[in-house]
């Protein structure tokens, strides 16, 4: 123990503290490294399996939680489903699941012709990450890059704010990280949807910088307002909870409720491409309230 | 002496293995259920586990693996945890080889220590550095559940791999 400052475990210790040190600063100031991919190329395959494997079982356990009646009427009907199938269509669910994921991007498309989607699924959840952030089964292989809005057929989820070859990292819109420009689609009065970790707990985000005049009441629909160039115009965001008085100053800020439930959210569709994609309109960002901006 | 090796490079496969497992599962949404909006982190409780086994040098590059594998999947900043767990491993190493018996309570007692340790810094290096609102409710209501449900899962780590030392070391021996 008293040589332990001289022993070459020590002497591997610092070495690896200063390589680790070097490797932090690349992977920040590079946004990637070999090691991340090497780790994605091995880990990612095996989290597809296991989300894949868990969401089968959380399917075949829904029965047990089921009282016995509803469970007699189940298996009546299960019984009557099974004569009809026969085992070609094992698969079934997953195509129907897939066929009606890929109707409503279809959806999405016809309604929005420039959008150039790619669906991808949630294959895992850091339980480090407060705000409900994911990675998913989609990478740069798919043309997926930085910055690219992620959506559902329900509204905003949020953000590729890292990509790798085969994996891509998302920041939702319950991180601070996130703020969005947006516009009342009632009055069109716009502000910045913002979320802290208070609004995070409560699944709420924050329509901030509202005057005190505003006419954002309950119930009105909030849209992405596409200024910024970081998220296409008209993409739902959440509806209006409350409006209430900011603590910092005398502007007011509404309270929105989120359409997508981020934190339970498995399959999403990531927009690679959008008219207007990137244009960032630096005279209007300047004020500070009409800018959209993925993360810092 | 060639069969001393053998089973060295089988315990090794088998902790490499079991990280990667436990990596795999404490990522995968819905696998653990969330308690008061809180998951384990499951890398942890196992480096240190192996830590409180292995000798100084394994047990750095254990820590420093599980360390890495959890950088990949929180950050995308390599090296924070690496870093740390790699430093974390080598001291419960050491102390366990030197200064302390390895049972049940001596390894509570050092991961109690450990898993603070990581769970505070990470709370200051990543949440209280980058300056977000509301540092102590972060503290209270999110990163403390998260130490709380990691140190719960530390009995089964510790058992996991004390059997798993015991069956291949005895068969070293």
């Amino acid at each position: 123990m008293k040589n332990a400052f001289n022993s070459t475990g020590f002497k591997i210790l610092v070495s690896l503290v200063f390589f680790m040190l070097c490797l932090m600063l690349y992977t920040t100031a590079a946004g990637g490294s070999l090691t991340s991919g090497l780790l994605g190329f091995f880990t990612t395959p095996m989290e597809k399996i296991s989300t894949a494997v868990t969401v089968n079982a959380e399917n075949a356990a829904k029965p047990v939680s089921a009282s016995k009646e509803e469970l007699i009427e189940e298996n009546e009907k299960l019984k009557k489903q099974v004569d009809s199938l026969n085992k070609k269509l094992i698969n079934y669910y997953d195509y129907k699941q897939e066929n009606a994921q890929l109707k409503k991007y279809l959806g999405i498309k016809n309604e929005n012709p420039d959008y150039k989607p790619v669906p991808a699924t949630v294959i895992g959840r850091d339980p480090n990450d407060l705000y409900g952030g994911f990675t998913i089964d989609q990478g740069t292989q798919s043309g997926i890059a930085v910055n690219d809005p992620v959506i559902t057929e329900s509204g905003v989820v949020g953000w590729i704010s890292s990509v790798n070859k085969n994996y891509g990292r998302v920041t939702t819109i319950l991180s601070p990280d996130t703020k969005i420009s947006a516009i009342d689609k009632a009055n069109r009065e716009t502000g910045v949807i913002s979320c802290d970790i208070r609004s995070a707990d409560s699944s709420l985000l924050k329509l901030d910088y509202l005057s005190s005049g505003t006419s954002v009441k309950a119930g009105d629909i909030i849209v992405t307002s596409g200024l910024g160039g970081i998220y296409p115009a008209n993409l739902p965001i959440g509806n209006v909870k409350s409006v209430e008085n900011s603590k910092y100053d005398v502007s007011l800020y509404a309270e929105v409720s989120p359409l997508v439930d981020v934190k339970n959210v498995r399959d999403v569709m990531v927009i690679t491409s959008f008219v207007g994609q990137g244009q960032a309109l630096s005279e209007v960002s300047g004020t500070g309230t009409s800018s959209s901006s993925g993360g810092k | 002496m060639g069969s001393t090796l053998k089973y060295k490079i089988i315990r090794y496969i088998g902790y490499t293995v079991e990280l990667l497992a436990f990596f795999v599962l404490q990522e995968t949404p819905g696998f653990i259920p969330a308690v008061f909006g809180a998951r384990p982190v499951l890398v942890v409780p196992a480096v240190i586990a192996i830590a409180m086994f292995e000798n100084e040098i394994p047990a750095m590059l254990f820590g420093l693996f599980g360390g890495l594998l959890m950088d990949f999947g929180f950050s995308g900043i390599l090296g924070y945890h690496g870093m740390l767990l790699a430093v974390c491993c080598y001291v419960v190493s050491l102390i366990a080889t030197n200064l302390l018996q390895t049972n049940f309570i001596t390894t509570m007692l050092i991961s109690l220590v450990c898993i603070a340790a990581v769970t505070v810094l990470q709370w200051l290096f990543f949440y209280v550095l980058y300056g977000y609102r509301s540092v102590l409710y972060a503290l209270v209501y999110h990163y403390l559940p998260i130490f709380a449900y990691t140190m719960l899962l530390m009995p089964i780590a510790y058992y996991f791999n004390r059997a798993l030392a015991l069956q291949i070391r005895s068969k070293e021996e």
